[in-house]
């Protein structure tokens, strides 16, 4: 928690635009980007910004003047960093997700399942989504070890951030009742309090708080139920899918865990959207699951209608949902030496009439509407 | 080698919730001074024109009334304790890997947002004991929780009865191995033989396992550890077996092993075994009355004069409305049923508050209306063992559940 604190501290004298463009001659292939608004990932954004990008990684951002030189591309709308998502089940093919040999899987590497190719990745990328973590089924108590991958730039293999990410554990009604052990709440708890308290492999780096959990729950009693059976050992993490969340959010706050909230599109319901607006109006970093890219925005525009804190949950894209993967030093912000993720909006990304007109990841051009459309 | 009792300790700990807008909700009162035309105090005489003063959720004082008080009802009783009220997740809250899982903790899949619990809290139950569904043969720990209140105060008592089932709901459902591909449900008992079977078979082993005999595995370990409390009397067994033979089985096991605590739950039938039910000093639960006789989760017969022959006997009973979605069923009429049908409203209000309590060791915390306890009260417009009264306020902890001033409050659900 602390270190988020720094650096949101960090990122308000960011903010002011006081950057200074590096001095040197621009490389092939290097450009920058004038947005009517530049969205800084944490919350803040610059009228009027440049984004300098070099060799895949961002250079500068801010009011500045662009380098002598170099490219610009004027952009009549909104930039943000590529938007980013700690669940996104879809992303890897239904049938190579869910692994029913046995329940718990402490040493089964999700990334493995991954392909590039898929249909869903491309939608992703096209609805300005740029980084997701991959996960495992919630079928299973110990799902395996998450991956963060990025959705495009899969030319030699894939696009990993990190591929031996959160150990995945799903506390919930979905992981117990598949004819075999543990069919129960009573079995998943005595199960995982007793491999907590031996701590072998990954669960030894979980009491370290070396590798997050990442904790698939759904209802309120799940939440309780997670936080207290890890309260005090150590481990840290997200607690993701409950929809609410925010009516147990001084447990949630507690155990110091964030939040992933699960997808919502239209007919979501109000009880639901005020547990997002109580999340996004705490000191509870959080972040959105990932259902259909076209939605991924809609609880946000629609808890911003609740009174939600538009900071948080501009944020909540970029550099909380970066936090909960363990990447805030290398995406969710446009900042100096962070991966150039750039997504160029037709208007406000929080209005859900505005669509990505292009987005780079790693400073290439992988999805231009204009293109898309045409074929 | 692992002990999974001392590392199983999972009970929540549950935080109180604040509202979505992240407001700090107004704390309820929690004192009162409240009249009564009677006060049912249950453990000592009704009392006459009595007061009942609450001091930050817990009873103050009770006495005669002196002035007037913050509410004036007709009769005031201790809150309802429901033995039987199975609430539970169902077939997530008993593990089925084995047919006797006696280390298993109900606490640890417990839903205190279930609105099963808001259901009993208002028609005047504020506590009842969880236990496993009847899937298994034996449970696991049960516990003893309020209904209502603040969710961090909700837990009255972990590990309060081991609970078991005798009859054919176990074996339900069940396939024997041939014939069949592998899987969870190729497993014992299919029979009412085969879960008498395994219940012998467990307590055998938890002998064997104390005497040094086998030494199974962690999990199985602590199970035969939890049916050793069972036998050395710390915990009652909490057997639901409502055909006389599942009865009749029931005490063979307790005679057979010697276990002091048998409570014989849903014992619709128990009518029909007096003499060796006096014997086995078992305890039992009833089922709610019902016109046709039959009653419980199996359809048990039970006679009306059922409460009488216990009174007779001397059997210790409790009342039960096993958590009946119809408010004609519940708890809080349970008495007048007994009564009616030959029991003593005293012992018939008793069996729905302090025999209960007493029977699963609560009754230093809730029962009765005594100085200390918890300011856990039903209101009702009668006396409270007539059929023409109901039940129209609720009180958990201090905190007025039901509010016996508004008019609809005795049209709950």
């Amino acid at each position: 928690m602390l270190l988020t604190q720094l650096c949101s501290a960090a990122l308000l004298g960011l903010a002011g635009g006081e950057l200074q463009p590096i001095a040197a001659t621009p490389l092939a292939g290097d450009f920058a980007v004038r947005a009517q608004v530049l969205h800084l990932g944490d919350g803040t954004a610059v009228e009027n910004g440049i984004v300098v990008v070099s060799d895949g990684k961002i250079r500068a951002a801010g009011s500045m003047d662009v380098p002598t030189g170099m490219t610009v591309i004027e952009h009549a709308g909104h930039v943000s960093p590529g938007m980013i998502s700690p669940w996104a089940p879809n992303l890897l093919p239904g049938t190579e997700r869910n692994e029913t040999t046995r329940p718990f899987l402490e040493d089964l590497h999700l990334v493995h399942a991954f392909d590039g190719s898929l249909e869903a990745v491309e939608d992703a990328l096209s609805a300005g989504i740029t980084t997701v973590q991959l996960l495992g089924s919630t079928r299973n108590v110990v799902a395996g070890r998450t991956a963060a991958v990025k959705t495009a730039g899969h030319g030699a293999g894939p696009n990993v951030l990190d591929r031996d990410l959160a150990l995945m554990v799903v506390i919930n009604s979905s992981s117990a009742n598949n004819g075999r052990y543990p069919t129960s709440y009573s079995g998943i708890s005595t199960e995982l309090t007793q491999r907590l308290a031996v701590g072998e492999g990954a669960w030894g780096e979980v009491k370290s708080g070396r590798r997050p959990l990442l904790i698939a729950v759904t209802d309120r009693h799940d939440i309780l139920r997670a936080t207290s059976l890890f309260a005090g050992s150590g481990a840290t993490g997200a607690l993701a899918g409950a929809t609410l969340a925010g009516e147990v959010l001084d447990a949630v706050a507690a155990s110091g865990m964030q939040v992933v909230v699960p997808p919502y599109g239209p007919g979501v319901t109000s009880r639901a959207i005020e547990s997002l607006t109580a999340i996004a109006n705490s000191d509870v970093p959080f972040a959105f699951g990932l259902g259909f890219p076209s939605t991924f925005r809609y609880a946000a525009a629609v808890a911003l209608r609740d009174g939600a804190d538009e900071t948080s949950m501009r944020r909540a894209f970029h550099h909380d949902a970066a936090v909960i993967l363990g990447l805030e030093d290398r995406i969710g912000r446009l900042a100096p030496g962070f991966d150039a993720d750039l997504v160029l909006w037709s208007g406000d990304p929080l209005d859900l009439t505005s669509s990505p007109q292009a987005v780079y990841v790693d400073g290439v051009l992988e999805f231009e509407a204009s293109v898309a459309n045409a074929r | 080698m692992i002990s999974l009792l001392a590392t199983g300790a999972l009970a929540f700990c549950l935080q109180p919730t604040t509202t979505s807008s992240g407001q700090e909700p107004e704390a309820p009162q929690r004192s009162w001074t409240i009249t009564a035309d009677w006060v049912y105090t249950v453990s000592g005489d009704a009392i006459e024109n009595g007061a009942v003063t609450v001091t930050d959720g817990r009873i103050s004082a009770v006495g005669s009334a002196a002035g007037e008080g913050d509410l004036h009802v007709t009769a005031i009783t201790p809150g309802l304790v429901d033995l039987g009220a199975r609430i539970s997740l169902g077939d997530d809250a008993v593990e089925q890997v084995h047919e006797s899982t006696p280390a298993m903790r109900i606490t640890d899949a417990w839903n205190p947002y279930s609105t099963r619990f808001g259901r009993e809290l208002q028609s005047g139950v504020t506590t009842v004991l969880m236990v496993q569904p009847d899937r298994n043969v034996i449970g696991g720990l049960g516990a003893a929780v309020k209904t209502g209140g603040p969710l961090e105060e909700r837990l009255i008592a972990d590990e309060r009865v081991v609970s078991a089932v005798i009859g054919s709901q176990p074996s339900s459902g069940n396939s024997p191995a041939f014939r069949r591909p592998n899987g969870l449900f190729n497993r014992r008992p299919t029979t009412r033989m085969g879960v008498e079977w395994v219940a012998r078979k467990a307590f055998y082993d938890a002998i064997a396992k104390a005497e040094g005999v086998i030494d199974p595995e962690p999990l199985e370990a602590a199970g035969l550890d939890v049916l050793g409390r069972v036998l050395n009397g710390e915990l009652p067994l909490f057997v639901a077996a409502e055909a006389t033979q599942d009865i009749r089985t029931a005490i063979f096991l307790k005679e057979e092993f010697g276990f002091p605590h048998l409570i014989l739950d849903s014992a619709a039938e128990a009518w029909k075994e007096p003499k060796l039910l006096q014997r086995s000093g078992a305890s039992v639960v009833l089922p709610p009355f019902a016109w046709s006789g039959r009653t419980g989760q199996a359809g048990g017969f039970m006679a009306w004069n059922t409460v009488e022959l216990l009174e007779e006997l001397g059997v210790t009973y409790a009342l039960s409305g096993q958590g009946n979605r119809d408010r004609e069923r519940r708890l809080f009429l349970q008495p007048a049923f007994a009564v009616r049908a030959g029991g003593t409203p005293a012992l018939a209000l008793a069996a729905a508050t302090l025999t209960p309590a007493q029977m699963i060791g609560i009754d230093d915390r809730v029962g009765s209306i005594e100085v200390g306890k918890d300011a856990d009260l039903c209101f009702w417009n009668g006396e409270p063992t007539r059929f023409t009264t109901d039940v129209i306020g609720v009180m958990v902890g201090g905190e007025l559940a039901v509010d016996p001033r508004e008019a609809s409050a005795h049209k709950l659900r």
